[in-house]
């Protein structure tokens, strides 16, 4: 019978049930129990493990506090010593997905076994998807019961030390590393059998996926700023007061452009930011803090740049595919040509 | 790109990344009171432009706190 893991737990502010955004500076905290979703994960782990301690963090803290979120985090996990760590799942939370990608790196780093879980899309995977091990999840925490299976699975196989076998048999995204090791066929009649699925039209599994990387060739330097047109763009889902265009909070379809010749600066009042992801109230007292109107058009007048281009492109980039920002940032781009911009800024919340 | 997740924004592709202050205002920084935070903000735009007049060979990031007094000046 194999004696019961000790297991410490990382979760942010709301999964821990303190609160929303607005408790999103919440400090480094320890409590020795589960503590809101983790009871679930608990529950998931059954008797091969027990969630010794819950280590909590608001995700503004984590990201605004880096060195002291992070020591914090170390210090308790040395202190704690368990035997894996497990943070998240994190869904597709920005901030939060990377908060728990870089507890599991610094677990690495005291040689505790850990691991996290969000969707593949989560900034959270593209930034750690190598050192860190991450389990598959929907993009939606209404799916925590699914999620939390193979989380607590692979947990206690880390927990016991055992080794770990490839991505798709032990349900954790692909590091991109390749392991030597024996498969059943040598390797031509693989590639026969391959082959021969794929003139038939029936599906078969590479055995080394292709990721085409994605490598955007950086525009050449502005000659002459002060001959050129300036372009404002924003992800930060700033609307007129009142969202007259009905744009979504999150997760853009399409794109929105507003005139803004006529403008010295934005005044709170006029507009105000429609945006899940972040806690948008400073942004409403203050407009020009994801679109910089009113900066701008003092460079302007000073003939820092030649002109500010008369239309400023805004959506929520929040919950938004890689796929559709793609799209969405190729017509405004194409926009902006049409327009004779010769630079432009983006701010992103 | 302008954003207070800078480590993130190098990771997307953006050659030129410019350091803003926190997610609920990239561009400024309200605690420093109405005449710091407009300085502050105007530094992070004044940075921004001089990113689009500088050559970069990949994502590179540029942190208004480290550039000198006037990246960007009219002549």
């Amino acid at each position: 019978m194999e004696s019961e893991l000790r297991a410490v737990h990382y979760v942010n502010q709301f999964f821990a049930g303190i609160g929303g955004e607005a408790a999103a500076g919440t400090p480094v905290q320890v409590r020795r129990e589960p503590v809101g979703a983790g009871r679930a994960l608990a529950a998931a782990l059954g008797a091969h493990a027990r969630i010794v301690a819950t280590v909590i963090a608001g995700d503004n803290y984590f990201s605004d506090e880096r060195e002291q979120a992070r020591a914090a985090v170390r210090d308790a996990l040395r202190e704690l010593a368990p035997d894996v760590v497990i943070a998240g799942p994190a869904f597709e939370a920005g901030r939060y997905g990377i908060a728990c990608a870089e507890v599991c790196r610094i677990a690495g780093a005291e040689g505790i076994p850990a691991v996290t879980a969000m969707h593949p899309g989560a900034p959270g995977v593209l930034m750690y998807r190598r050192e860190v091990l991450i389990v598959p999840t929907s993009a939606s925490a209404a799916d925590m019961p699914a999620a939390l299976g193979p989380l607590a699975r692979l947990a206690v196989k880390l927990g016991r030390r055992e080794p770990l076998g490839p991505a798709e048999v032990e349900g954790y995204l692909p590091r991109g590393y390749r392991k030597s090791g024996e498969r059943a066929e040598p390797g031509y009649k693989r590639a026969l059998d391959m082959l021969e699925a794929k003139l038939a039209g029936r599906p078969y599994a590479s055995e080394v996926p292709y990721v085409a990387p994605e490598v955007v060739p950086s525009a050449p330097p502005l000659r002459d700023l002060a001959d050129a047109q300036i372009a404002l763009v924003t992800t930060g889902g700033l609307v007129p007061k009142g969202n007259p265009d009905g744009q979504t909070s999150g997760n853009a379809k399409r794109y929105f452009r507003y005139p803004i010749a006529q403008l010295e600066t934005l005044r709170p009042g006029e507009w105000e930011a429609y945006h899940v992801g972040y806690f948008t109230h400073l942004v409403d007292r203050n407009p020009n803090y994801v679109l910089p109107l009113g900066y701008m058009r003092e460079l302007e007048k000073a003939g820092v740049i030649g002109a500010l281009h008369p239309w400023a492109y805004t959506l929520p980039g929040v919950s938004t595919p890689v796929a559709a920002a793609r799209r969405l940032g190729e017509d405004i781009a194409a926009q902006l040509r049409d327009g004779q911009v010769g630079g432009c800024l983006l701010v992103s919340t | 790109m302008i954003s207070a997740i800078y480590d993130l924004a190098l990771t997307t592709g953006a050659s030129r990344v410019v350091r803003g202050c926190r997610i609920e205002h990239v561009c400024g920084n309200p605690d420093l009171g109405p005449e710091k935070d407009h300085e502050y903000g105007l530094t992070i735009l004044r940075t921004a432009l001089g990113a689009l007049t500088t050559a970069v060979t990949g994502p590179t990031l540029f942190d208004p706190m480290e550039s000198s007094a006037e990246v960007v000046h009219a002549s």
